[in-house]
């Protein structure tokens, strides 16, 4: 595979070649894992990233997994009451011993990647199909995936809206509840956007939240709130008819109030 | 004729210069205008029959050859068979020698003319000659008919029927010679009588310019000369006749047959457009240009207009005197051009001034002149705006849509604040201002712009921008201030008692005027809550004026607005009249029962969906003893009827009457339940602590306090004296109010039953409330149906469709966004994924 690789990528095109380093930027994965990773998902960068990240294993041989140890681990944790369920207690056992803050943005992202359905919860399902998708059987190897995963999010927007979709069913109070009271989502977005391109809305549009005594955000208003940050010609020319939530509008107004002021 | 055998035999064989010799003669005497006889016409007629028939072969031998030259057999076997030659061409080309020869003495006769004299001289010889040459025709009928036919057929160039071989004289060697002296005499004489001076008689100058068409057939036409042929048998020998009129002439065209090669009517123009018509055209825009011009500088727009009018109309008529018919269109177009569209940017600056001086007929003036403008007239006639409109009523259109929303606003603007301040608020003075203002503009679209579909939609246009939002409305910090004033505006004209009562006929118009504002009304669904809110009052109090009347109001509703509209309105009709019946059974039922209520009780039953009474909290009341009986027994009566309906008594809207015992006169009092309950306490004592009251009769503190004010207001209950004084705007809880037993009133019935001040308040704050719960149900409902039907839908179309399914208000884009936020919520649609302004429809 390897010489046959590198034959390969002698005869890569320049702009393939550019796919192959930015998927490497990316994924940090190997040159080679790039192309054949590319070039099984027809040369579009997005498509092959997410086939990386959801299927880490098919790719990389490094990142197959014991399932032996990934179940004596999941067993160190789990719950004594429930032995297919790590609880909060668990859990927070968990994040000290990989040294991950429960309220860092590395705790969502395990969680995301273990697409944990409740807070503070993994089930057994949940942690094994979720170390073998990120290719680790130890704590070093989760340790170091996370740490690649949370570095990906910064130079791909797509992967961060996934991240942000999931966060607002996994930071609701029940599966029944429609919005994401204000006090929740705050905090949320503030360790998934903050810092980022989009940070510099988003004092104005907590300050907005906070004064207009919004209680709650509804998950369309949510996604698209994403959406909306994530592109400055979204506030440059905006449209009030157009197809945004009328928070959104709302917000829009109090800015302008703002800038009027 | 006897002299004359038909086929003429040798005996009578005259040589062609004997014969010709004779008819010059009678050609002379005829062009002399010295007249023949019948004989004398006879005689030529005949003589040239005979030079036509006889057979010469000498001259055949010299004619043959040259007819026969190329010529088919057919026409070989004709000859031999006819047994006649025709024969003609030296006795044609003699009298065409001769004419020229009478032509061009014509010809010189008119050397050195000019102006009228040439026009005179024109019109008298030209007349005289076409005249003639009629009868000259006449006479040369067998010519015309055998050789010239036949030399036409065969399709020999140049050869002519008489007569117009004669028009064709005039033309080449009188006319033309003279065309350059003509036309500017013709078009001088046409300036001057457009400066109104004396002119020639006009029938001169058709005679002249009917010559131009007449002398229009094409050099080797003879269409128009063989339909005289055809009908040019024998003439009377006076020679010519009217009815050869040029009028009559280029009707005929080509139908008498013969030639075939009749011209069409726009081809025998083309010599007169050629040249006469258009200098004319050229001449008379240049006419008006410059007139139009000179004459706007010194003279009003309106004068102008006058002018203007009278011109097309001085125009029109020249076209039907003396121009040919074929011009009239031609003509007023250009007309219009330089006395109309040239000026269409000065008209539409005098058009508001025109409409504030109430100029209608100048205004209408205005309006057909401009209706006449259809195309963009050119950019460089134009005063200034680039975009031209392609029609002339458009800026009018726009302006007068303007004007009368500029007038609405203001004539709303002056009377809003006595509007508002007065009490109960004057919405007679509202509804009345707004219909003055569209009564005004209604009759001017009537009278001044013939009720034109353009101004009728400008017009209504400019009513609903000033009726739905103006002054008065942005003084009552409400947008849906109009239809509520005009819902109570109803309210006062059905209502029994009111001021702005009338009767009969004028009610009915009365209303139909209402329903003129109503048209305009945006918010249609206010004015159909504040509607209903009043009806409600009017049908429980008895107080409507009239139920017919009531209901014909409310089918111009249902015509405008549909069923829906109304389903609720007439719902509310149907419970008053079920009661009216429930209270005879309920009668019955008493005396049946023989528990005699020991006073007069009626109820009404209302379905609570339909009304829009609310029992609200806060609106209790503990009924006294007195009464309670009616109320049991009344349960009992309904419960056996209707099994399962619940019975709410709504006691605000209750009243009743009370008889004063303790009085030397024995006054009646009509008071609400509330008051009932407090002044049935004094039967047993005279003086009570407002503690007390609000104990027994359990009424809310806040509502006690307004019952008890009017009480003490009307003297009924009196203060104790230390606080007498004192304002009385909040009774302390410990308060001693006593029955006033020297109570005296002017009037021995007392209405006490006055609208609570909180009532009226809540009620107003619930009628909105409830348009704007009811307004998110139509979007959300609206939607619904929408995307059911399309599945998917981008969000700006659906927004238009939304809008433009919703007719009895106008939501906002803002509104429909929250509803779509709502039906995302609850899952009825949700956005596609991938594309965000795309909703798609969750089954």
């Amino acid at each position: 595979l390897t010489s046959g690789a590198i034959w390969l990528q002698n005869r890569l095109r320049r702009e393939q070649r550019e796919l192959v380093q930015r998927f490497v930027q990316c994924t940090e994965a190997q040159e080679p894992v790039a192309l054949q990773c590319l070039s099984q998902n027809a040369w579009r960068l997005d498509a092959a990233v997410d086939d990386y990240y959801s299927s880490p294993a098919k790719y990389d041989e490094r990142l197959s997994v014991d399932t032996r140890k990934v179940a004596a681990l999941f067993n160190s944790y789990r719950s004594q009451d429930d032995p297919d369920r790590i609880n909060p207690t668990g859990v927070c056992r968990l994040l000290d011993d990989l040294r991950i803050d429960p309220v860092s943005l590395a705790a969502l992202v395990l969680a995301w990647k273990l697409q944990a359905g409740v807070q503070g919860e993994f089930s057994r399902a949940e942690f094994v199909t979720g170390l073998g998708r990120l290719g680790a059987d130890s704590l070093d190897k989760l340790r170091s995936r996370l740490a690649q995963t949370e570095r990906a999010l910064a130079q791909d927007v797509g992967q961060l809206r996934d991240l942000h979709a999931f966060t607002f069913d996994f930071a609701r109070e029940s599966r029944d509840s429609k919005v994401l009271p204000v006090e929740t989502a705050i905090p949320y977005w503030n360790l998934l956007l903050n810092g980022g391109p989009f940070g510099q809305l988003l004092e104005s549009w907590f300050r907005f939240l906070r004064e207009a005594k919004v209680r709650g955000v509804s998950r369309d208003t949510w996604n698209l709130f994403f959406d909306f940050v994530s592109n400055p010609d979204n506030l440059a020319d905006y449209d009030p008819n157009g197809a945004w939530p009328s928070l959104i509008d709302d917000f829009v107004d109090f800015l302008k109030s703002k800038l009027i002021e | 004729m006897s002299r004359y055998p038909p086929y003429g035999g040798a005996t009578s064989i005259q040589s062609l210069n004997e014969m010709w010799a004779q008819v010059k003669q009678g050609i002379d005497r005829i062009y002399n205008m010295e007249g023949i006889s019948k004989p004398q016409y006879m005689k030529m007629y005949t003589d040239i029959y005979n030079y036509c028939t006889s057979v010469d072969p000498a001259r055949n031998c010299v004619t043959q050859p040259l007819a026969k030259k190329g010529k088919g057999e057919a026409r070989g076997a004709k000859d031999t068979g006819g047994g006649a030659r025709f024969v003609g061409d030296e006795l044609y080309t003699k009298l065409k020698d001769d004419l020229k020869a009478r032509v061009v003495d014509l010809k010189r006769g008119a050397d050195g003319k000019v102006g009228n004299d040439l026009l005179e001289y024109f019109y008298t010889h030209w007349s005289r000659f076409r005249k003639c040459s009629v009868t000259v025709d006449g006479i040369f009928n067998y010519l015309n008919r055998n050789w010239v036919k036949r030399e036409c057929d065969e399709g020999r160039k140049n050869i002519y029927f008489v007569y117009q071989l004669a028009l064709n004289t005039w033309k080449e060697h009188w006319l033309k010679p003279h065309q350059a002296q003509v036309i500017p005499a013709l078009m001088s004489e046409i300036e001057r009588e457009r400066r109104g001076e004396n002119i020639l008689k006009s029938a001169y100058l058709k005679v002249i310019i009917d010559c131009y068409v007449e002398l229009g057939f094409e050099s080797d036409d003879g269409g128009a000369a063989s339909a005289m042929a055809a009908s040019g048998s024998p003439a009377p020998a006076s020679g010519g006749s009217v009815s050869r009129g040029g009028s009559s002439r280029s009707h005929v065209g080509g139908g008498g047959g013969g030639s075939g090669k009749g011209g069409s009517s726009t081809d025998r123009l083309h010599f007169y457009e050629e040249m006469f018509e258009r200098q004319f055209l050229d001449e008379t825009e240049q006419f008006y240009r410059v007139e139009s011009r000179d004459f706007l500088q010194q003279n009003s727009v309106t004068a102008y207009l006058a002018k203007a009018e009278r011109r097309l109309e001085e125009e029109r008529k020249r076209c039907s005197d003396y121009v040919h018919r074929s011009t009239e269109e031609k003509l007023l177009a250009r007309c219009m051009e330089a006395l109309l569209a040239a000026h269409l940017s000065v008209f539409w600056q005098e058009f508001p001034a025109l409409l504030d001086a109430d100029r209608e007929q100048d205004l209408g003036r205005m309006y057909r002149l401009c209706s006449h403008v259809q195309q963009p007239h050119r950019a460089d006639a134009a005063g200034g705006s680039d975009s031209l409109p392609v029609n002339g009523l458009d800026r009018l259109v726009e302006l007068f849509e303007q004007y009368v929303a500029d007038r609405g606003l203001e004539a709303v603007k002056s009377v809003s604040s006595a509007v508002l301040s007065s009490e109960g608020q004057d919405a007679k003075l509202y509804v009345d201002t707004i219909l003055g203002v569209h009564r005004k503009y209604y009759n001017l679209v009537l009278q001044a712009f013939s009720n034109n579909r353009r101004f009728v939609e400008a017009l209504d246009k400019a009513c609903m921008k000033f009726i739905n939002r103006n002054e008065l409305t942005k003084l009552a910090k409400n947008n849906q201030k109009t239809p509520e004033l005009l819902a109570r505006y109803s309210d006062a004209l059905l209502k029994k008692g009111s001021k702005d009562n009338v009767v009969g006929d004028e009610l009915e118009d009365t209303l139909t005027h209402v329903m003129t504002v109503f048209k305009y009304i945006e918010d249609k669904d206010v004015f159909q809550k504040f509607y209903s809110r009043f009806l409600s009052r009017r049908l429980v109090y008895n107080q409507s004026v009239s139920e017919d009347v009531e209901s014909s109001m409310i089918s111009k509703l249902k015509e405008n607005c549909g069923f829906d509209y109304t389903t609720k309105l007439q719902r509310m009709f149907q419970d008053i009249g079920a009661s009216r019946e429930l209270n005879t059974r309920f009668q019955d039922f008493v005396t049946k029962d023989g528990a005699a209520l020991g006073l007069d009780f009626e109820i009404k039953v209302l379905s609570s969906n339909a009304w829009p009474i609310h029992i609200s909290q806060g609106s209790g009341v503990t009924i006294p003893s007195e009464l309670e009986r009616c109320y049991t027994t009344f349960d009992r009566f309904y419960k056996k009827t209707h099994e399962g309906r619940k019975l709410q008594y709504s006691y605000n809207y209750c009243r009743g009457e009370l008889i004063t015992n303790f009085t030397k006169n024995r006054y009646t009092l009509q008071v609400s339940t509330y008051q009932i309950a407090v002044l049935m306490m004094y039967n047993t004592e005279t003086s009570y602590t407002v503690q007390d009251i609000a104990a027994t009769t359990s009424i809310e503190p806040q509502v006690l306090q307004q019952v008890l004010a009017i009480l003490v207001k009307a003297k009924l209950l009196t203060l104790p004296s230390a606080e007498a004084a004192a304002d009385a705007a909040e009774l302390a809880p410990g308060t001693r109010l006593a029955l006033n037993q020297d109570f005296k009133n002017k009037r021995l019935r007392i209405n006490l039953n006055s609208q609570l001040k909180c009532e009226s308040k809540q009620e107003q704050e619930q009628t909105s409330r409830l348009v704007e719960e009811d307004r998110s149900y139509m979007i959300q409902a609206c939607l619904v149906r929408v995307m059911k039907t399309r599945k998917e839908m981008k969000h700006q179309k659906l927004v238009a469709e939304v809008i433009s399914q919703l007719s009895q208000f106008k939501p906002s884009v803002q509104q429909i966004k929250k509803n779509i936020d709502t039906l995302i919520e609850k899952e009825y649609l949700q956005r596609k994924s991938g594309e965000r302004d795309k909703y798609e429809y969750l089954a």
